[in-house]
Formats: C-alpha cells, structure tokens, sequence
C-alpha cells in the first residue's frame, strides 16, 4: 500500500469511511463558524418609540402605538395565532388574549434607544376580567405589544429604524407577507395598508420630530404620516367583519345538513 | 476459514457500513415517534369519557373542541374528518345552579341555529345545529379557505320575533374548533361559550326556546 500524502488527499483516492470522516469533520467546522460570534464593538440597539399619548394636542406629535397595534391584533392576534400566549410571538387585546396582570414592565427610554426600568406600579385592587372580544385593548397590554415587537429582532429592528436594511427583513414583516414559511398563511401583502402600517411604522414614521429638520421636512413627514394614518385605520376596517355579511342574508348555502 | 474471507467479514462491518445500519434504524425509530403527536393526545385525554347515556354520533361531547378528535391527520383519528365545528347555546340565568354559577351552567343547547361562513375566498357555507347545540362541516364537504367571518342566526319558527342575529367580532384564523377560543368559562383566554341569547334578561331565551330544560346541576359537594 502506497503512503498517502495528505495534501494531495481527495475524495476519490478515500475510502468510504474516510469520506464519512471527512464530511463529518467538514460539517462540525462549519458548526462551530456558525455559533462564533463576530466581534462587534458597538452594539447600540435603536427601537421605534413607544409614544402612548394619542391626542396630543401638539402639532407635531408623532403617531401613537395604539395606531399600529389595533391593526396588528385585527389581522394576527385572534385567540387561534399570535393572540395566545403559547405563541413564540404574541399579542394582547380585544381581538385575542387578555391581560390578567399588568406586571411591572421596563419602558424605552425618551430618545427611544436602550430600555430604562420602571418600579413596579404600586399594587391595586383587583379590575374587572378583561374578557377577548370585550374591551377596547389597554394601556398595558399595547406596553406588552410593544415589547413584543421590538424584542423579536432588536437588531434588524435597528437597521430598519436607521434605514439600513428593508423592512422586509424582518420576520414579523416576512412573515406575514407569506415570504417565510407562516402557518397562519399570508396575513398581508407587500403595499397593502397593514404592510404601510407595519413597516412604516418600524422605518421611523413615529420617531419625535428632529429639531434639524428643515419647515418643508417637516411638512413632508407630516403628509407622510397622515398616509401613513390613514393606511392603519383602512387596515382595521379590512379585518372587521364585512357589513353586507353581517346583516344580510346568506346568497347562497352548502355545508353540512341538519343532524 | 482463509485469512481473505475474515478480512472481507471485517471489511463488511466498517465503520461506513456500521453508520448505515444505525441510520436505518434511527429512521425506522423516528417514524414510530412521528406516528403520533403528543400535545392534541394530551388535550384529548384531558376531555375525559363520553357522557353517560350518550352515544358516539353528531349530538356527542358539546362543547368540546371537535376538531381535535375529527383531525384526519392520523391513523385512528375520529370519523367523519371535520374542517370545522362547535356548539351554540342559550343562556338563561334563572337556569343557574346554586352550587356552580360559571356561565356554562347556565346555558343550554341551542338547536335549529343557522351558522353562517363567509371565508376569505368568498364562499359563504350555512349549518344547522342539532338538538346538542352542536353544529359541524365534514371535510369532505369542503374545507373554508381562511379566515373566515362568522354570524349565527336564529329565526323563530313562529314567525313572531325578528331573526336574532350574532356576529363573531373577529376572524377565525386556523382553528376549526370553536371551542378551542369559546371554551365553557369566561376568562382572559376564552370568549365563552357561543351564545345566541346572552343578555341577563331571560325574557328573550324563554321566548325563543320555551322548551328548553334546565341543565342537570352537579351534586353538591358532601359537607
């Protein structure tokens, strides 16, 4: 038997074994390329803001939350998909499961980036049992949202946020277009209104207003915002159920036979 | 037994050979694993038995999640195979139970009960519940392509009351078990049960279905 010089070692000239060895060797070094982390010096995580207030008085207020939630629990957050919290991500509010709790939770800090810890509110007596289908979605329940959403991919939600990548990126967005494999199927599609109110929403449609921003940037961000506005509530109005179901009766019938 | 035998019998069981027979038989131990799914076995087992003097047929187990049984999706699952199904009931508070007072107790079987789909096709199905209250689509009729919208309807055979219609305010997104979402509490996880009549005014329940019998209350419990 001739010596093998193992520089010169390919494929062919191995024995099966060899190969079996080979290809193991091959997929654990990959492995481990695969869990070492690259190095990254600054890991500044910049979320879109939680704005709460939705009637601020003040000209330039950005959008509130609820705005982008309500059509997010109308389209994904029934009892039956995300609005259940045995799901990887979920959602609170009138559409799917209710908050029974409110625990104490870290709110993000005015500028947006980074979370700061709040103390837990002091203890109260016990509200009514928000039931699903029942009351309007709470205070507490779009602060869970919220989280929800930025906590899914924080840093793809910074690039999005600093316009450095496409909101398609995101798995909440790739998702629900049906781009990724989704089981709930595609809840939206690109440029429809859910897909403006999303992914506006997660490019910085509600970021504060830049002091450096020029009078006719401003005006811009406003009409844009207004679009934007418009887009969410007509994205609720798609999820309701359709009027002419509701009261008319059925056109036509099949299914199953009286039993 | 010459030397070039033995050494092909050892050949033979090389560590290639050796990785093939374990992979066959990893693949056969996988597919006895897969041949079941543990989470809807545990929820079925957690329905508990048949209730007493009920058989197997369209008035069994109301309000319970139908499809989870009637799947199709494994040997030995329910027959027929149901794309979606539920109970619909009436509740009436002077049909309370001094000793259980959860809105199931309270309600009764709503039978006759038209139920309307519109899925998101287009296609719009009606059922008819039973004396159960429960009302089903077998898969083989056709599957609704979701989400749907649904609405039940009630028309009062007497022709006095208005047809009492009941909306559902959300979509129904994958599960065809009513149940699984109306489940018999209240509470943060479950709208109820599917009611046709759920104001506390029993006027409404009684005038519709005046034959409806209360529910059998639990015994109490020995003291």
């Amino acid at each position: 038997m001739s010596r093998m010089n193992p520089s010169r070692m390919n494929t062919q000239n191995m024995s099966k074994p060899l190969q079996g060895m080979h290809f193991f060797t091959t997929a654990l070094a990959l492995l481990g390329a695969a869990c070492g982390s690259s190095p990254n010096e600054e890991r500044i995580i910049a979320v879109p803001s939680y704005v709460d207030e939705c009637d601020s008085a003040e000209p330039n207020a950005p959008p509130c939350f609820r705005q982008v939630s309500e059509p997010l629990e109308a389209h994904c957050g029934s009892l039956d998909c995300h609005g259940n919290t045995a799901r990887y991500f979920r959602l609170f509010g009138w559409a799917g499961v209710r908050m029974e709790d409110a625990p104490a939770l870290p709110l993000p800090s005015a500028s947006g980036t980074g979370v700061a810890t709040i103390p837990a509110p002091p203890a109260e007596e016990p509200g009514p049992v928000l039931v699903p289908g029942g009351e309007q979605t709470t205070e507490e329940e779009l602060l869970a949202n919220y989280q929800a959403m930025v906590t899914l991919q924080p840093e793809v939600t910074s690039l999005v946020l600093a316009r450095a990548t496409d909101p398609g990126e995101l798995e909440i967005i790739s998702k629900g277009r049906g781009a990724q494999h989704h089981k709930g199927g595609v809840a939206m599609r690109q440029g429809d209104q859910t897909d403006i109110c999303l992914t506006g929403w997660f490019s910085g449609i509600a970021q504060p207003v830049s002091p450096a921003l020029t009078a006719d940037q401003v005006a811009q961000l406003q009409v844009a915002r207004e679009a934007w506005t418009t887009a969410c509530q007509e994205s609720i109005t798609l999820a309701i159920i359709p009027s002419e179901f509701e009261t008319e009766a059925p056109i036509a019938t099949g299914g199953a036979a009286p039993l | 037994m010459s030397a070039r035998v033995c050494e092909r019998m050892v050949r033979s069981i090389s560590i290639y050979n050796l990785g093939r027979l374990a992979s066959v038989w990893l693949s056969a131990a996988l597919l006895l694993v897969a041949c079941g799914d543990p989470v809807p076995e545990e929820k079925i087992a957690d329905l508990g038995p048949e209730a007493p003097g009920v058989p197997v047929s369209a008035l069994h187990r109301p309000g319970q999640p139908c499809v989870l049984c009637h799947a199709g999706k494994w040997p030995g699952d329910a027959e027929p195979t149901l794309a979606l199904g539920g109970t619909v009931y009436v509740y009436n508070p002077n049909f309370r139970c001094d000793n259980d007072e959860t809105v199931a107790a309270a309600s009764v079987p709503a039978a006759n009960v038209e139920v309307h789909v519109q899925d998101a096709a287009g296609r719009r199905i009606t059922m008819l519940t039973n004396a159960a209250g429960n009302f089903m689509l077998k898969s083989s009729e056709g599957e609704p392509t979701y989400p749907f919208w649904t609405k039940i309807r009630y028309k009062d055979p007497s022709g006095v009351m208005p047809p009492v219609d009941v909306a559902m305010n959300t979509h129904v997104f994958r599960d065809g078990s009513c149940a699984t979402c109306h489940q018999n509490t209240l509470g943060a996880e479950s709208a109820g049960p599917i009611h046709l009549v759920k104001d506390q005014s029993s006027e409404l329940a009684l005038t519709l279905f005046p034959n409806a019998t209360p529910p059998a209350c639990p015994p109490a419990p020995a003291q």
